[in-house]
């Protein structure tokens, strides 16, 4: 496993794309954190009302950025042809599988440290003291922040695995996208509730919907949670397939 | 014994990439599979190395069931040079010598071997395609290898980079390295192996010692190691003798040469007519059988069926 980190750093330490991507990534949480903050003081609302169920709420429309790099990321691989040459050079499919799993493992991990430490770091220069019950309260939500965005990688990574091509991924992934939220809020059946995009959006619901529609018929929370893991599962396993049977071509 | 294939066979929809291949290589031999484009020779060079999966068939790489470290010691190119763009030469090499379990240190011993040293720290992506065959070639080379896979090596390159490619190729050889090249190109084969494979639209259509399948003027062994499939293989169309012949009335002497028995056809050349015999008759008689015609010949020359002709012919 520390073999296939070190390969994988080995491409991306002088890949500046990836580091300009995930640089803007983190401004642009700090912008979200700002904003929020602004707004919360120039409407009269205590900064220290702040919760980690809001933040992860809005943080959440930032998963697609990471969507983008791990997307282009793989699709490269395909373009390169670097995925067959590794394996021509004597790693397995599997390791193969594995070393890109690692990768959006670690892209999940780091989006939730972003959260946490800007958490923090706003917390404490606000005027109004965080309490550790605030801090303490609804913290899980930062699991499902990562489990959420997990699972929309483990998505992305499949889909530029079967369409190979980085701009036709992205476009196929906004289309399922939308198709799986007009399905589920259309027919508002609880179980269509459980489609993959849909179970994401459920797990972090908007806190304070300026229209309370839509919202009456979900899952319990647990359900929509195991629903993504499953999904996690599902789309690894997909993916891990794929690279183990198909062929390794452009 | 290095490889041993059996019945490889790779479909892509009705399409056969690759049909019932089979073939061995043993250690020391430098293989070659020849063949037009689209015949089937990376498909089969990518099966034998896992990024192809075949329908059916199975390979034997060191007489062992086949895993991924095994590759770690066959050094192989496959279609075009694949690396990352964005970065430079060493560290692509980097990449796979960490893939290979090879030290760093090698990285310059190979960038040497084809003259790449100078320009390690330069991105793939502003090499010419000629670097970028020889960088390939240079990651092959990582960790020594016993085996080497070259799929179209001198493809792209220049004259002078063909040489050179085609000299290291010998002098690893010489080394003693088994060798796998595919190639469409015929003297390429002809100089550098020892043995051939021919392949035409997924099919294996002759095999053996590359001087067997040049000699054999009227025919082709196949596997001659195999001792299944002996059997002289005849092709009506190898049974051709072409001879070049010119004499001062051309017009007279295609006359003539059509009413002899052994020959077939006569075609005419610019200064000479090329005729088409179906027995190999010796010079001395087609040259008394014309001057009791009357006719002094000026020019006359078998011509001796090269691979490419062979080549040609086989692959119709």
């Amino acid at each position: 496993m520390l073999k296939l980190l070190t390969i994988e750093w080995q491409k991306i330490k002088p890949y500046t794309f990836f580091w300009l991507f995930t640089g803007v990534y983190f401004f642009m949480l700090f912008a979200v954190f700002y904003i929020a903050y602004h707004l919360m003081e120039i409407n009269g609302i205590k900064t220290s009302s702040i919760s980690w169920h809001g933040m992860t709420y809005i943080s959440g429309y930032l998963n697609f950025f990471l969507v983008l790099l791990v997307i282009l990321y793989s699709t490269n691989e395909y373009q390169f042809n670097t995925y067959r040459q590794n394996v021509i050079d004597g790693l397995s499919r599997r390791q193969i599988f594995f070393s890109k799993l690692l990768i959006n493992l670690g892209i999940a991990i780091y989006s939730t440290l972003s959260l946490f430490v800007l958490f923090i770091i706003f917390s404490l220069i606000s005027p109004d003291s965080l309490s550790i019950e605030a801090f303490s309260n609804e913290i899980y939500y930062l699991f499902y922040h990562f489990i959420k965005c997990f699972c929309l990688l483990s998505i992305a990574y499949f889909l530029s695995l079967v369409l190979k091509k980085g701009i036709i991924s992205i476009l196929f992934f906004v289309v399922v996208w939308m198709v799986d939220v007009v399905i589920s809020m259309a027919t508002n059946t609880t179980i269509l509730e459980l489609l993959p995009f849909s179970s994401c959006g459920n797990l972090i619901i908007n806190p304070m919907p300026a229209l309370p529609i839509g919202y009456s018929d979900l899952p319990s929370e647990s359900n929509i949670l195991y629903s993504v893991i499953f999904y996690v599962l599902l789309f690894n396993a997909l993916s891990f397939w794929w690279l183990t049977k198909k062929d390794l071509r452009a | 014994m290095i490889l041993k294939v059996n019945s490889l066979t790779k479909k892509y929809g009705r399409f056969i990439a690759a049909n019932n291949i089979s073939f061995e290589v043993e250690e020391g031999q430098v293989f070659g599979i020849l063949g037009p484009n689209g015949s089937g020779k990376t498909t089969t060079l990518g099966m034998i190395l896992d990024v192809t999966s075949p329908d059916a068939g199975s390979y034997c790489w060191f007489d062992t069931t086949p895993g991924s470290n095994q590759r770690k010691h066959i050094g192989s190119i496959l279609e075009t040079p694949n690396f990352y763009q964005h970065l430079d030469a060493e560290s692509n090499l980097k990449i796979a010598a960490l893939i290979k379990d090879v030290p760093y240190s090698q990285i310059d011993v190979v960038l040497q071997r084809v003259n790449l040293l100078e320009r390690k720290k330069y991105a793939f992506r502003t090499f010419s395609l000629g670097m970028k065959q020889r960088l390939a070639l240079a990651a092959a080379l990582l960790g020594n290898p016993k085996v080497l896979v070259l799929d179209e090596p001198t493809n792209g390159l220049d004259p002078q980079g063909i040489i050179e490619v085609r000299e290291l190729i010998q002098s690893l050889a010489n080394e003693g390295k088994t060798i796998i090249i595919a190639s469409h190109l015929l003297d390429e084969i002809e100089k550098i192996c020892t043995n051939v494979m021919v392949m035409k639209q997924g099919n294996v259509l002759a095999a053996g010692r590359v001087d067997e399948i040049l000699s054999s003027q009227f025919g082709i062994h196949t596997s001659s190691k195999g001792a299944k499939d002996s059997k002289l293989q005849t092709n009506n169309n190898m049974e051709e003798i072409r001879i070049e012949i010119a004499a001062d009335d051309l017009y007279l002497l295609e006359l003539e040469l059509e009413r002899l028995p052994y020959v077939v056809k006569v075609e005419k050349r610019k200064e000479t007519l090329m005729a088409i015999l179906n027995k190999n008759i010796d010079n001395k008689s087609i040259n008394q059988a014309m001057f009791d015609r009357g006719i002094v010949l000026s020019h006359l020359i078998k011509i001796k069926k090269t691979l490419e002709q062979q080549f040609l012919e086989i692959t119709k």
